[in-house]
C-alpha cells in the first residue's frame, strides 16, 4: 500500500474513534483497549509487518468477551457496541495486509460516525463529520487507484479538493430534500439529557442551588417580535409544600387539542402574540418552556399534554433536542381558579404567619399585600448560592427568614408563597428559567442552567399574577468569542440537528416564490446576515482549497527550483512565456542591474543543482537563500 | 454503448446505506440523516463524475512494428481527452489482441497520453479495430463503467514465421547458399532509387551525390538466384493445415530473401513477381496475410525462367500443377 493510503487509513480510523469520544458518553475503562490504536498506526506508518494471525484472533476473542461483559453490566448494548468498535479499530491497525483491510477500516469508521450521531448532537461532532467526509473522499479516491495497482506517485490534491467540495454540496442538498420522520419507532434515543431538577412532580427544596452554578446552555430562543426583558420562561408550577419538598398535588394531565399543526391551549388570533422559536437542549424532563400566557404550541410530537398548573408536556420517548414554537400573549397575569390546595401550609408556621401579618398589616388589598411581601423579601434578605445550613429541628424557611437571611430564588419564592398563604392569598411556586443573554451574532437569547429560577404566582382578583421576590443579581459578562461560538452552535442546532419538515416546506415555498416573483424579493436584515455568514463560510472553504492547491503546486518543485521561480518572478518574468525562459535569458535580462553579480551567482548555483546533478550542500542552500533575499532587497531599493 | 457495474465494495456500501436509511427513518435523528446524505452523495457523485470522466474521449492505436500471428508484439494506444477543462483520470482500455489493458492514470484537458501494450494475435489476417472497451471506476471504488469506443483503422497480422532451415531440402538450401555467396553477381545493368531493405553496400555513391537522392545498383538476375514459392491454396478447405502452409510459405520467403535470392510467390489467382529485399518480403507478407483458398488454379504454367521451385502443399493428398516441379514441403509434416 502506498504511504498516503496508510496515512489516510490511520486518519479515518482515528477520526471514527474521535467521532465517538466527542459524544462524551464513552466509558474510558471499557474503551481503554482503543489506546492501542496509537502504536498500531505508528507501526503501519513505519511500514512494519502485520501482527501474527493468532495474536489478532486472541485479541478479537478477548474483545468480544469484554463486549459481553460490558453489555450485561452497563445494560446498554448500544454503548457497548460503541466501545467494541473502538477496540476493533485498534486491533485492525495491527492487521492491515490487503487493500480490503483498509476498506474495512473505512466501513468501521462509518459505523462509528453513525453510532456517534445517535449519541451526540454537539457542533463538535459536525467538525468531526467534515473531517471524516474529506478523509473518506481522499481515502476512497486513493483506494480506487490502489485497486488499479497505481497507488503511488499520483498527484490527486486538486481532484480531492474538488470532489470534497462537491460532496459537501451534494450532501447538503440531500440533507435538505430527504423526507423526514421526526418520530422514533423502535428503540430509544441514546442522547443523554442535561440533568436538571425542578421540572418534575416532586422537587426537593434547595435543589436549584446546584443547578445555578452550571453554565450549560439549556435553550436558545428567537423572539418574533423582539420584546424587552424580563423574560420568565415558565415551566411547571407546584402547589404542595411539606417543609422539605414541593409537590404537584394534582398531577393529572389532559391532552391538548391539535388544530392544524398547532396544539391550542387557548383560542387566539394571530395579532398581539409573541412567537418564541425555542431550541431546547436535551434535558431529563418532558416539560417545555415559554413566556406566560402560552396560547398555542407548534411542535413535532405525537401529542402534548397540560396539567392544572398550566405546565405543558410533550410526549417524547427520547431525550433529544426539541425545537418548537410557542405563541404567547405576554403579560404578568392571566385568569385562574381558586382552590384550597393553593392555601396549603405545612406544620409549624406560626412565626412565619406572624411575620406575614406584620409585613402586610398596612395592606388594604390582596394585591397590595402581595407587593409588600415581595418588597420586604427583596429589601431585607440577601442573595447567596451558599446559604448556611439550617440548624437541626428548625424549618428550612424559618431558618432563612429569621436566622440565615441569605438564600437563592427557591428560598425567596417559597417564603413568599407561604407568607401569602398565611394571609389567605392563594399562591403557588413556579419553576422555570428567567432571563437569558442576547447574542448579537445570531440575534437570539441564550438561556443557561444558571438561569433556572423560581418565582411566585398569586391568585388575586381571579387572575394569576406573577411576583418575583428574589433580589436582582448582576449577570456575568460573556466574552464576544464565546458568544460567536455559541452562535455557531445555534446554527448547527437550528439548521442541522433541528432541521424538520416545516423547514423543507419553507425552503420550497421560498424557492417557488423566488421563481414566481418578477423581481428579486426583499430580504430582511436577519436573513441577509445569515446569507452573509453562509457566503463567508463558502468563501473560507474556497480560499482554503485554493491555498491548498497553491501549496501543492509549489510542492512540485524542489528547493532550488522554487527559489529560482521566485527570483524569476522578481525580475519580471511572468505569464505564459515564463516557462520558456531559460536561465541564460534571465541573466541577460538582469544585465546592468545593481544586483547583477548576485543574480549571476544565484543562477550558477541553480544550474549546477538542477542540471549538474550535484545537489546543494546545507551551507550552499543557506547562501542560495541569502542571495535571493539580497536580490529582492536590491530590486526593491531600485524601484523605491 | 455504456455498461455500468456495481463493484463488490459498492454493493457493501449500498447495503450500509440501506441500513443507515432504516436507522434514520426509525430514529428521526437528523445527524443520521446527515450520514445517509453523505452516503447518497458518494453514490450520486460516483455516477456523475464517472460519466464526466469518460465523456469526450477518443482512442487511436498505432503499431510501431509489424505484427505476426502467435508472436507477442507491442502496440501503442493513444487516449485523447477532448474535454476543454476537465482532466480524465484512471481509464483502462483493452485493444483487440492485447495481453493486458492499457491503463491511463491521467489525461489532461485537450491532451493525450500514450501507452505501449503487448498484443498477441493467434491468427493472421486483417483485423478491424472496431469498438474497444474503455473502462473506469473513478473517482471512488463503488461503480465501474465500460464504454465501447470506436477506433478507426485496422491491423494486418502477418502469418507466423518459423525457422525453415531444417525443412527445406538440399536443392533449396543449396540455392540459398549460392545466392548468399554470389552477392547477386557483378553484372550491373541499371540504377534505381533506394528502397527500404536494400543493402547499403549497393548504393551508387556517385549517382547519389550527383542527384542528391540515394541510388542503388541493380544487378542482372541470375537464374541461379531465382526462387519460386508455390503455395497450394486450392480447395478443398485445409483449415489448420492451410494456415500452416501459409506460415510455411511466408517463412520460406523470408529465408530466401534474407539469403539474397529473388523470390516469387505463386498461388491460385495471385502471383507476386520476382523481387528481393525487405520491402519485397513485406509485399509477399501483405498478400499472404489475407490469402484464402480458391476453387481453381488461375495462375500461368511454369516457364524456363522461373528458377528454383519449392511448392508448399497442405498435405500429400492434395494435388497442384506445380507439385511435380522442384521441391515440395508439406504443412502436415510440421
Amino acid at each position: 500500500m502506498p504511504k498516503i493510503s496508510r496515512y489516510l487509513t490511520a486518519l479515518l480510523g482515528v477520526t471514527g474513534c474521535i467521532g465517538l469520544l466527542v459524544t462524551g458518553e464513552i466509558n474510558p475503562v471499557m474503551a481503554a483497549g482503543g489506546l492501542a490504536i496509537i502504536p498500531g498506526y505508528y507501526r503501519v506508518l513505519r511500514g512494519r509487518e502485520a501482527a501474527p494471525a493468532w495474536v489478532i484472533g486472541a485479541a478479537s476473542l478477548l474483545t468480544l468477551g469484554v463486549f459481553a461483559f460490558d453489555s450485561i453490566v452497563s445494560g446498554d448494548v448500544f454503548l457497548a457496541v460503541a466501545h467494541l468498535t473502538i477496540t476493533f479499530q485498534a486491533i485492525k491497525s495491527y492487521d492491515l495486509k490487503e487493500p480490503w483491510d483498509h476498506l474495512q477500516v473505512y466501513f468501521m469508521s462509518l459505523l462509528q460516525m453513525v453510532i456517534g450521531s445517535e449519541m451526540s448532537q454537539s457542533v463538535v461532532f459536525g467538525v468531526v463529520f467534515v473531517l471524516f467526509l474529506v478523509s473518506l473522499v481522499a481515502a476512497m479516491v486513493f483506494a480506487h487507484f490502489v485497486k488499479e495497482g497505481r497507488g503511488a506517485h499520483i498527484r490527486l490534491a486538486r481532484p480531492i479538493v474538488v470532489i470534497s467540495l462537491l460532496s459537501v454540496t451534494v450532501t447538503s442538498a440531500f440533507f435538505v430534500v430527504l423526507p423526514r420522520s421526526s418520530y422514533t419507532f423502535l428503540g430509544k434515543s441514546h442522547t443523554k439529557g442535561i440533568r436538571t431538577t425542578g421540572f418534575s412532580d416532586r422537587v426537593d427544596f434547595g435543589s436549584f442551588g446546584e443547578i445555578k452554578r452550571d453554565s450549560t446552555v439549556v435553550m436558545r430562543v428567537e423572539l418574533d417580535p423582539d420584546i424587552p426583558a424580563p423574560y420568565y420562561w415558565r415551566g411547571m408550577s407546584l402547589d404542595y409544600f411539606d417543609g422539605t419538598e414541593w409537590r404537584n398535588s394534582s398531577p393529572r394531565q389532559s391532552r391538548i387539542e391539535k388544530s392544524g399543526d398547532e396544539y391550542v391551549l387557548n383560542p387566539h388570533g394571530r395579532s398581539g402574540l409573541v412567537e418564541q422559536k425555542i431550541y431546547l437542549e436535551p434535558i431529563d424532563s418532558d416539560a417545555i418552556f415559554g413566556l406566560t400566557e402560552i396560547m398555542g404550541i407548534r411542535v413535532d410530537s405525537f401529542s402534548a399534554r397540560s396539567d392544572s398548573g398550566g405546565a405543558v408536556f410533550l410526549s417524547r420517548k427520547s431525550s433529544r433536542r426539541v425545537n418548537y414554537s410557542v405563541l404567547s400573549e405576554v403579560r404578568d397575569d392571566y385568569p385562574g381558579v381558586a382552590s384550597p390546595r393553593y392555601l396549603q401550609l405545612p406544620r409549624g408556621m406560626e412565626r412565619i404567619r406572624e411575620l406575614a401579618r406584620t409585613v402586610t398589616s398596612l395592606g388594604r388589598s390582596d394585591g397590595e399585600k402581595a407587593r409588600m411581601i415581595e418588597r420586604y423579601l427583596k429589601r431585607n434578605y440577601s442573595y447567596s448560592l451558599e446559604p448556611s445550613p439550617p440548624v437541626r429541628g428548625r424549618g428550612l424557611i424559618e431558618d432563612f427568614l429569621f436566622y440565615g437571611r441569605k438564600g437563592f430564588c427557591e428560598h425567596f419564592a417559597t417564603s413568599m408563597v407561604l407568607m401569602l398563604r398565611a394571609v389567605g392569598i392563594p399562591a403557588r411556586i413556579v419553576n422555570g428559567y428567567c432571563g437569558g443573554e442576547k447574542n448579537q451574532y445570531g440575534g437570539y437569547l441564550i438561556v443557561r442552567q444558571s438561569d433556572a429560577h423560581s418565582w411566585v404566582e398569586a391568585l388575586i382578583g381571579g387572575q394569576w399574577r406573577r411576583f418575583d421576590p428574589t433580589p436582582a443579581v448582576a449577570a456575568p459578562q460573556i466574552p464576544s468569542l464565546a458568544l460567536f461560538l455559541d452562535s455557531l452552535k445555534m446554527a448547527w442546532a437550528r439548521y442541522v440537528v433541528g432541521f424538520k419538515t416545516d423547514d423543507q416546506k419553507a425552503i420550497l415555498r421560498a424557492l417557488s416564490s423566488l421563481l414566481a416573483s418578477p423581481s428579486f424579493p426583499a430580504v430582511g436584515w436577519k436573513r441577509l446576515r445569515m446569507y452573509g455568514l453562509l457566503i463567508t463560510l463558502i468563501g473560507i472553504a474556497l480560499a482554503s482549497a485554493l491555498l491548498l492547491l497553491r501549496g501543492v503546486k509549489a510542492g512540485r518543485h524542489g528547493f532550488a527550483s522554487r527559489k529560482y521561480l521566485a527570483m524569476r518572478k522578481l525580475i519580471g518574468v511572468r505569464g505564459r512565456r515564463a516557462g520558456a525562459t531559460t536561465p541564460g535569458e534571465v541573466m541577460r535580462m538582469s544585465q546592468g542591474s545593481s544586483v547583477e553579480e548576485e543574480i549571476r551567482e544565484f543562477l550558477g548555483m541553480y544550474v549546477e543543482d538542477r542540471f549538474g546533478k550535484r545537489p546543494m550542500m546545507p551551507s550552499e542552500r543557506k547562501r542560495y537563500g541569502l542571495l535571493l533575499k539580497s536580490i529582492r532587497t536590491g530590486l526593491k531599493k531600485r524601484r523605491g | 454503448m455504456k455498461q455500468r457495474t456495481i463493484t463488490r465494495e459498492g454493493k457493501r456500501f449500498l447495503v450500509a446505506a440501506f441500513l443507515i436509511a432504516v436507522a434514520a427513518v426509525n430514529t428521526g435523528n437528523n445527524l443520521i440523516y446527515l450520514m445517509l446524505s453523505l452516503m447518497l452523495s458518494f453514490l450520486l457523485l460516483s455516477e456523475v463524475l464517472l460519466n464526466i470522466n469518460m465523456k469526450d474521449l477518443s482512442l487511436e492505436v498505432f503499431h510501431p512494428a509489424p505484427l505476426f500471428a502467435s508472436e507477442e508484439a507491442v502496440v501503442t494506444v493513444v487516449l485523447r481527452n477532448n474535454k476543454r477543462r476537465i482532466v480524465t483520470y484512471s481509464v483502462s482500455c483493452m485493444p483487440s489482441g492485447a495481453l493486458r489493458p492499457a491503463y491511463f492514470v491521467k489525461v489532461g484537458p485537450r491532451g493525450k497520453e500514450e501507452q505501449d501494450v503487448g498484443v498477441l494475435f493467434p491468427q493472421r489476417g486483417l483485423y478491424r479495430h472496431g469498438h474497444f472497451p474503455l473502462r473506469s471506476g473513478y473517482p471512488f471504488i463503488l461503480l465501474a463503467k465500460t464504454r465501447r469506443i470506436a477506433v478507426e483503422g485496422s491491423v494486418l497480422v502477418y502469418p507466423a514465421l518459423r525457422d525453415v532451415s531444417g525443412i527445406i531440402g538440399e536443392g533449396g538450401s543449396g540455392r540459398a547458399d549460392a545466392a548468399r555467396r554470389s552477392e547477386s553477381g557483378d553484372d550491373m545493368y541499371a540504377l534505381r532509387e533506394f528502397r527500404h531493405g536494400d543493402d547499403w553496400r549497393k548504393i551508387h555513391w556517385k549517382a547519389s551525390a550527383r542527384t542528391g537522392e540515394l541510388y542503388v545498383k541493380e544487378y542482372a538476375e541470375y537464374e541461379s538466384e531465382k526462387v519460386t514459392i508455390v503455395l497450394d491454396n486450392l480447395l478443398p478447405e485445409g483449415g489448420a493445415l492451410f494456415e500452416k502452409a501459409v506460415s510455411l510459405a511466408a517463412s520460406l520467403a523470408r529465408y530466401f530473401i534474407e539469403n539474397g535470392c529473388f523470390v516469387r510467390v505463386v498461388s491460385s489467382g495471385k502471383i507476386i513477381s520476382f523481387g528481393k529485399g525487405e520491402e519485397h518480403l513485406f509485399t509477399i507478407l501483405d498478400i499472404l496475410a489475407v490469402i484464402r483458398e480458391e476453387e481453381t488454379w488461375g495462375s500461368p504454367a511454369q516457364d524456363g525462367r522461373d528458377g528454383f521451385f519449392i511448392t508448399v502443399m497442405k498435405s500429400r493428398r492434395h494435388s497442384n500443377p506445380y507439385a511435380a516441379t522442384g521441391e515440395a514441403v508439406y504443412a502436415e509434416d510440421l
